[in-house]
């Protein structure tokens, strides 16, 4: 292998091209934070399309005369203009542009634009260690921290699972939060968790409505514009890149290791709570129903019996990427492989990614066709059900009795007398309980998802003003899944369970942009497109299920009971036309214009078409008036934009649906025939700054953004003849700031210093719901602990559940049995999980060929309730349960002893009870009190630190190798500071509005740690 | 300017093309559902709603029957008692969120259906389909109106309203007579007609099978009001039993299932959350009652107690931390036809009335002198009877002993008091009499909790053992629940409507559990 690529990199040196010249200027062109050369720099003469890149040495030579200026070009770097003197050579540091100022960002359909002329907030995010610091689960987590006004949860379902991402707020009361994806100029359908971060050039985030326009409705929540990478125009280059990174995981669960089962202070082997006497060391009679299994056990702590469920995840990825071309072609090939293991045993993925990109000029750059193909497999076993689930292993795993010993409750199974083989299991058949090692090895599920992104592009130039694009693309992605779960599973169809899912969805885009550049005068310039967009979304499953099997634990189709199936379907479509333009003054001032008119199949057919649009103006003060010494630059922008939206489909007809057995069953909701679109209103404000000659810069924005007319489900009394009501209306508020502080402190040819802080505060605000409607209850996945409600005048967010009943002096009610007084519903306000603020702090140092980074993320504020808390709070593991058993607990005394507990007599408590009654009076499972187990959220963690080594290129410049480059990585390494139990990041199920906030037995918080090793030739 | 021009051009042929939006309107209906006017111009879809009126007012999905009856009229009624400790109903507590999902599965399943069918069948002029509706709403509302008390009945489906309102149950009960006597005209008219055939669950749409239903629904009711209207309760009594009810077992009415559409119970038996209760061991091994077997299964442990038998109950209102303790072992679980198929269950029909039950009910009436066609001992002897054949026990003369039986209930377990001292064999005074019918009458009905707490709360019968706890300080551990409070998404929705009911004259007291219905005035 090694012997092919080097005679391949012999190849290119032969092949390399002599260029005739006037003048040849030759130079080297290095990264100038760490002195190694850059490949592919592009090198243009100023005004001519002669132009060139630099090789794998970062060496360009291109004729040119004096006087000419040469533009040197690298994305995430300055671009650099040397005039060419009396030298021949011409060596460039290329510096990092941590404020991107001059950058020429990728904005709405892939149109690059300097970013100064921009009249909205975006972002660029720091990509350079995407490929080393990688995420473990959805490649969005990478964003994590870096970027101002974006709060992004993971998935608590393992090594898989995609992310809830959310810009400025959420705003959406019956649809989607979250932003949504452009991958090179193009919507996906689904998300970016399978993407390789190997193949990403670029990143940026448009927060606003603003800025995303153009995209079309589904951009009202923001975008995020990822780019990937091409190929070059000149050189080859093959790089290979390895990382190694060992997850584990850290339970904060604050148990107690002095009671074991049992009830009332008596061993019980058959108990799932921890109630029982102290440990004393004694023999106790073995759990197991198992005839064979009868020795006696020591009555004992296991203390590391919940951490013993746990293993160290390891995760392989490996990938290749090939950059060759021409003038004419350009060719990227990218092969990533990954090989994830969970903390859990047997949670697995494994990850194929496959991309080719082609871009061609022909016909003298008159026409430009380009191409691109993402072929993802994804394997993935034992993805972790959430939240209760009984399948969830993490549910009975944190629900171990203290002193189950891990080496016994890791033989799962045994065989009865009656030869069946049945769960190894201390309460055999209890409600929603399981051995978690049983879960592990007899719940299991495989999945394997092919997806398929890509797009075919031509754009004709007609001449230098005027040019044509059109372009169609495809996100297409199919997933089969099996269930099994085997015989003697709780809840499940005898003789086990087998159920398939065959999902498919498609997102097929299709445009023509036509696009004119006019200079009319040296001051003025304008440019206008006018385009238009078709998109199809389809998307359908079908399921089967079982009523059980008839040969045990065998899972095919064939041996179901009964086989029932369910299938769904939905499609829409939606076209659009749209113009914008910008007008540029001086290069100085500039006016954005978009309009745009959708014609959406959900919305009444007679009433189908909605328009919006956006203004935006930018002003670089600093160009147009003269400064004082320490401000190098100062940027002005404003913009305001309306976005429209529809509804999902068949929203508009009231409908029945044919049930298995020969049942018509009517839809609960009656339609609104009548629905208006739905719109957001986005004002925002910003200001650029730097100062001491880019030293330092200072990004602010102001943003005010009002969703109305919202299209929402509204509960009726069903004694209407239905329990829903679709309506129009809300008005959702969010306001806010972001600011982002890049500096660099130091700046030597050794040693460099660069530190960037990201500080947002989002402010929201629901202003109204609908006629006669003061609060919404949101889909909760009916949750028994709280509920999610919109409350007019109230900030989004507010969590509701069972509380403690105070009198008038807000002093809590106390029973006669020393139990609180609980409220019957879920009624009072337990708080609100939205942060008061986020923040990021990123420093990264250099010294020579060393480099090292951090990342600091910082919530403050919020709370999280959790149910895993309650429940084992019920079942006496919890610490706190350690107090009073003996019968001696006094609420508001020595448990919740910050509370004014008073009895009905209105005098202080007093009243003994033993912990057992008090927790399970107030803890566990159906009505839990929410107020007794929420947790303030703020925490404080080391996000990402890459340490990183590059061999210097005196050394390797006699290797065929171009660089290579160590780095260790570690992600989400500590909390800085955490107070609550559990980590608040991770939520049940993402697709949930109302899922912030609420833990339900979520996998442990995880830290990565690894190594990466590059290298290029 | 010539490029310009083409340009405007190709954007108008764009323009055209972009608003080009024929299909739409194809593209935004799904081939998977249908309009409701499909299913108002096909009596076979009418019948298909009808099936799903009949099933989804049973109760027919497991776990809505499970949190409608199995938690409250079930457990209250003392069929079973709960083994799951979070399971807070037995210690009298009307959980919130399982009461919300009880009256929304009727109100948001069920009774869209109901409209639907009746207004159909009353637009396409479907006699007999529209008499059918009306008995089976009716039936319907009465397992309704029997746990809340007053609720949203005349007016449903009236969307011209701003809000449905309430009727007290008093209105509610006389009017259900009404529609009967509508029903039982229409259906005497077109006794030659049959209405939705496999669409009816129970039936198969034959009118005379419906007539005699409704007859023997009507005698159910009437007894219902015995004690706040009894002349009322006589004559809609005497109206049923002459125009002819349910005699034999052919007659029940049961709502039909399948593989996929099944028996409730079936499903629920396997999540191992409920045993037998004290009650029904002292009752049924007092009167060594051929019947436990079929009703429920040896523990798994075998005889726990030392009591002698290995069919275990457990006291209700177990406390949780008692039941920290499982309890499903050493507990009677239910027989195995109530099981799994997989496990030897059958998949059993869900009942509606049958025709032990019309024994019984006829019973009581000629208690009361009322004429019912037979004495109440000839018609208390019949229910028995026909209740052992029902459940398929005994022949004649093992079931004739078992009528002449003195035995009484005895103890669970060795320590306490037998449930009740009343004997098989009919006798003693008059009161004493009530409680033999009601008390046999409960151990017909098994399973349908239902109607065993509705006349539980009516007649007091049976006896029950005390609870070991109560949670709820109105209604005390040897007290009786007298029906639901009103859920709270009635005070989200209907806010106005459930406090006028509260407030005003239809619930006539609090929004309690202890608060009695209109018909429970004994």
């Amino acid at each position: 292998m090694m012997k092919k690529i080097f005679m391949f990199f012999v190849l290119i040196i032969w092949a390399y091209p002599v260029l005739a010249q006037d003048k040849m200027v030759t130079g080297v062109v290095t990264d100038a934070n760490d002195g190694v050369p850059l490949p592919g720099v592009n090198v243009l003469v100023q005004g001519t399309t002669n132009g060139t890149q630099t090789d794998f040495d970062g060496n360009y030579t291109i004729s040119a005369s004096e006087g000419d200026v040469l533009v040197f070009s690298y994305i995430g770097t300055k671009t650099q203009n040397i005039t060419v003197g009396t030298s021949n050579t011409i060596d460039v540091s290329m510096s990092e542009d941590a404020s991107q100022l001059d950058e020429v960002v990728v904005t709405a359909l892939g149109i690059k634009r300097q970013k100064k002329s921009l009249t909205y907030a975006t972002q660029g995010v720091d990509t350079k260690s995407i490929d080393e610091a990688r995420p473990q689960q959805d490649l969005v987590n990478s964003l994590q921290g870096k970027v101002a006004g974006l709060s992004i949860q993971t998935s608590g379902s393992g090594v898989s699972g995609s992310s809830k991402v959310v810009l400025r707020g959420n705003r959406s009361i019956a649809g989607s939060s979250q932003a949504l994806y452009i991958v090179d100029g193009v919507p996906l359908g689904g998300d970016i968790s399978n993407l390789s971060p190997d193949d990403i050039a670029s990143i940026n985030v448009l927060k606003g409505a603003n800025a995303a326009a153009l995209y079309g409705a589904r951009a009202n929540n923001g975008a995020i514009l990822i780019t990937t990478k091409t190929g070059t125009s000149d050189v080859t280059t093959i790089d290979f890149s390895t990382t190694l990174t060992a997850d584990t995981g850290n339970i904060m669960f604050n148990y107690q290791n002095d009671y074991g089962q049992g009830s009332a202070g008596i061993f019980n082997s058959t108990s799932t709570g921890s109630w029982g006497p102290r440990f004393d060391g004694s023999s106790v009679a073995n759990w197991s129903p198992s005839p064979d299994i009868t020795q006696s056990l020591p009555y004992t702590s296991q203390s590391n019996n919940v951490n013993d469920f746990m293993q160290t995840g390891i995760n392989i990825a490996n990938n290749i990427s090939i950059r060759t071309g021409n003038e004419k072609v350009r060719t990227f090939f990218g092969y990533t492989n990954e090989n994830r293991e969970g903390i859990v045993a047997g949670n697995e993925l494994a990850r194929h990614n496959v991309t080719l990109k082609i871009d061609n000029k022909m016909y003298d750059d008159k026409i430009e066709l380009s191409a691109k193909v993402n072929y993802i497999r994804t394997e993935t076993d034992n993805i972790l059900d959430t939240g209760e689930a009984f399948t969830n292993p993490w549910r009975h795993a944190y629900r171990l009795p203290r002193n189950i010993r891990t080496s016994d409750s890791e033989v799962f199974e045994y065989i009865a007398t009656d030869g069946n083989v049945l769960q190894n299991y201390w309460k055999p058949g209890d409600n929603g309980g399981a051995n978690p090692y049983w879960t592990l090895n007899r719940n299991q599920n495989e999945s394997v998802n092919d997806r398929v992104i890509g797009y075919a592009s031509l754009k004709y130039n007609f001449n230098d003003k005027l040019s044509l694009m059109v372009r169609t693309a495809v996100d297409n992605s199919t997933t089969f899944r099996e269930d099994r779960d085997y015989n003697d599973s709780y809840i499940v169809a005898d003789n086990g369970d087998y159920e398939t899912t065959n999902s498919i969805s498609i997102e097929w885009n299709s445009d023509f942009l036509f696009s004119y550049n006019e200079e009319i005068n040296d001051d003025f310039n304008f440019n206008i497109n006018l385009g238009g967009n078709s998109r199809m979304a389809e998307n359908k499953y079908i399921f089967t299920d079982n009523q059980g099997l008839n040969a045990p634990n065998i899972f095919a189709i064939s041996n179901a009971l009964t086989l029932t199936a369910e299938q769904d379907f939905n499609k829409e479509k939606v076209n659009s036309l749209y113009t914008f333009g910008q007008v540029g003054f001086k290069d100085a001032l500039f006016l954005d214009l978009t309009y745009r008119s959708d014609w959406s199949s959900t919305l009444p057919f007679d009433n189908n078409r909605f328009d919006y649009y956006s203004a935006g103006l930018s002003a670089v003060i600093s160009d147009m008036f003269t400064m004082p010494e320490p401000i190098s630059f100062l940027k002005l922008r404003g913009s305001y934009a309306e976005v429209g939206n529809d509804t999902n489909p068949y929203a508009i007809f009231r409908t029945a649906n044919t049930v298995a057995g020969g049942f018509v069953q009517l839809e609960a909701s009656q339609p609104n025939t009548d629905l208006k679109p739905e719109r957001t209103q986005s004002l925002e404000f910003g200001v650029d700054a730097r100062f001491f000659n880019n030293r330092l810069g200072l990004d602010f924005t102001y943003y005010k953004s009002n969703s109305i007319d919202q299209l929402f489900p509204v509960s009726v009394d069903p004694a209407f003849g239905f329990s829903t009501r679709f309506v129009n209306g809300g008005d959702i508020q969010n306001k806010g700031i972001e600011a982002i502080l890049t500096g660099t402190p130091v700046q030597t040819n050794d040693f460099s210093w660069n530190v960037s802080v990201n500080f947002s505060k989002n402010d929201s605000e629901v202003l109204r719901l609908a006629n006669n409607l003061e609060s919404l209850v949101l889909e909760t996945g009916n949750s028994f602990f709280r509920q999610f409600e919109l409350n007019v005048g109230d900030p989004w967010g507010n969590m509701y559940s069972r509380g403690f009943v105070r009198d008038d002096e807000g002093r809590v009610l106390v029973n006669d049995d020393g139990t609180p007084q609980v409220t019957d519903g879920k009624d009072v306000l337990i708080g609100n999980y939205n942060p008061d603020w986020l923040g990021g702090i990123s420093n990264s140092f250099r010294y020579k060929n060393l480099s090292l980074s951090f990342l600091i993320d910082i919530r403050q504020g919020g709370v999280v309730g959790s149910l895993t808390n309650a429940i084992l709070a019920s079942d006496g593991a919890l610490q706190s349960t350690t107090i009073g058993r003996d019968g001696t607990l006094v609420f508001g005394d020595n448990v919740f002893g910050n509370l004014a507990v008073v009895k009905s007599d209105g005098s202080t408590n007093d009243i003994q009870t033993d912990a057992e009654t008090f927790w399970t009076a107030i803890g566990g499972r159906n009505a839990p009190v929410g107020e007794a187990f929420v947790e303030d959220a703020s925490n404080i963690r080391m996000r990402e630190i890459t340490l990183g080594y590059s061999l210097p290129s005196t050394l390797i410049d006699k290797t065929p190798f171009r660089n290579i480059k160590l780095t260790l990585v570690g992600r989400n390494l500590f909390f800085i500071s955490n107070n609550a139990s559990v980590d608040p990041e991770v939520i049940t199920d993402p697709s949930l509005a109302s899922s912030d906030g609420y833990e339900s037995f979520s996998p442990p918080t995880t830290r990565s740690l690894g190594l990466n090793l590059k290298f290029g030739f | 300017m010539k490029i310009m021009k083409n340009i405007s051009l190709f954007f108008g042929m764009v323009m055209l093309l972009a608003s080009c939006t024929d299909d739409f309107e194809e593209t935004n209906t799904d081939p998977l559902s249908f309009a409701i006017p499909a299913i108002e111009d096909s009596e076979l879809l009418q019948g298909q709603a009808f099936a799903q009126a009949q099933y989804t007012s049973m109760m027919g999905l497991h776990w809505r029957f499970q949190i409608s009856q199995n938690l409250f009229s079930d457990i209250w009624c003392q069929y079973f008692a709960t083994t799951a400790s979070g399971f807070d109903s037995d210690r009298y507590v009307q959980v919130g969120n399982w009461a919300d999902l009880a009256w929304s599965s009727f109100y948001e399943e069920s009774l869209p259906q109901i409209i639907l069918v009746e207004d159909a069948t009353e637009a396409t002029g479907n006699a007999v389909g529209n008499a059918m509706i009306k008995i089976w709403k009716v039936n319907a509302f009465h397992r309704i109106t029997d746990y809340w008390g007053p609720i949203p009945y005349s007016e449903v489906g009236n969307t011209d309203l701003e809000a449905i309102p309430y009727d007290s149950q008093e209105d509610i009960y006389r009017s259900f007579f009404v529609t009967l006597d509508e029903a039982v005209a229409q259906l005497n008219a077109n006794l030659d007609q049959v209405a939705f055939t496999s669409g009816d669950r129970t039936y198969g749409g034959d009118p005379a099978k419906w007539l005699t239903f409704a007859n023997s629904l009507r005698l159910r009711l009437a007894l219902r009001v015995k004690y706040v209207d009894p002349v009322l309760a006589q004559s809609e009594a005497e109206k049923a039993v002459n125009a002819g009810v349910f005699l034999s077992n052919d007659d029940n009415a049961y709502v039909s299932v399948d593989e996929i559409n099944r028996n409730p119970l079936e499903t629920i038996t396997d999540w191992g959350e409920f045993r037998m209760s004290a009650t029904m061991e002292s009752i049924l091994e007092g009167y060594e009652d051929p019947r436990l077997p079929q009703y429920f299964a040896p523990a798994v442990d075998g005889d726990s107690d030392g009591d002698g038998s290995g069919y275990e109950g457990l006291l209700n209102g177990q406390t949780k931390v008692s039941l920290e303790t499982s309890k499903n072992a050493s507990h009677s679980d239910l027989s195995s036809l109530y099981k799994d198929t997989a496990l030897g269950g059958v998949n059993p029909p869900i009942e509606v009335l049958t025709a032990a039950e019309v024994y019984f009910l006829r019973a009581e009436g000629a208690l009361e002198g009322w004429a019912m066609g037979g004495s109440a001992e000839e018609l208390y002897a019949l229910g028995i009877t026909t209740s052992m054949e029902q459940r398929e026990v005994g022949d004649a003369t093992s079931i004739a002993a078992y009528i002449a039986s003195t035995n009484t209930p005895i103890a669970f377990e060795v320590g306490a008091e037998p449930v009740a001292d009343i004997p098989v064999a009919f006798g003693g005074d008059a009161e004493m009499q009530l409680e033999q019918i009601i008390t046999q009458k409960w151990l017909a009905l098994y399973p349908n909790g239902w109607e065993a707490w509705a006349e539980l709360r009516r007649t007091g019968y049976p006896k029950q053992y005390a609870r070991v706890q109560s949670e709820n300080s109105d209604v005390a551990a040897d007290e009786i629940m007298r029906r639901m409070v009103y859920v709270s998404s009635q005070f989200d929705t209907n806010f106005e409507s459930v406090s006028t009911a509260i407030n005003g004259t239809e619930l006539n007291g609090a929004d309690n559990n202890n608060t009695k219905l209109w018909w429970d005035k004994k």
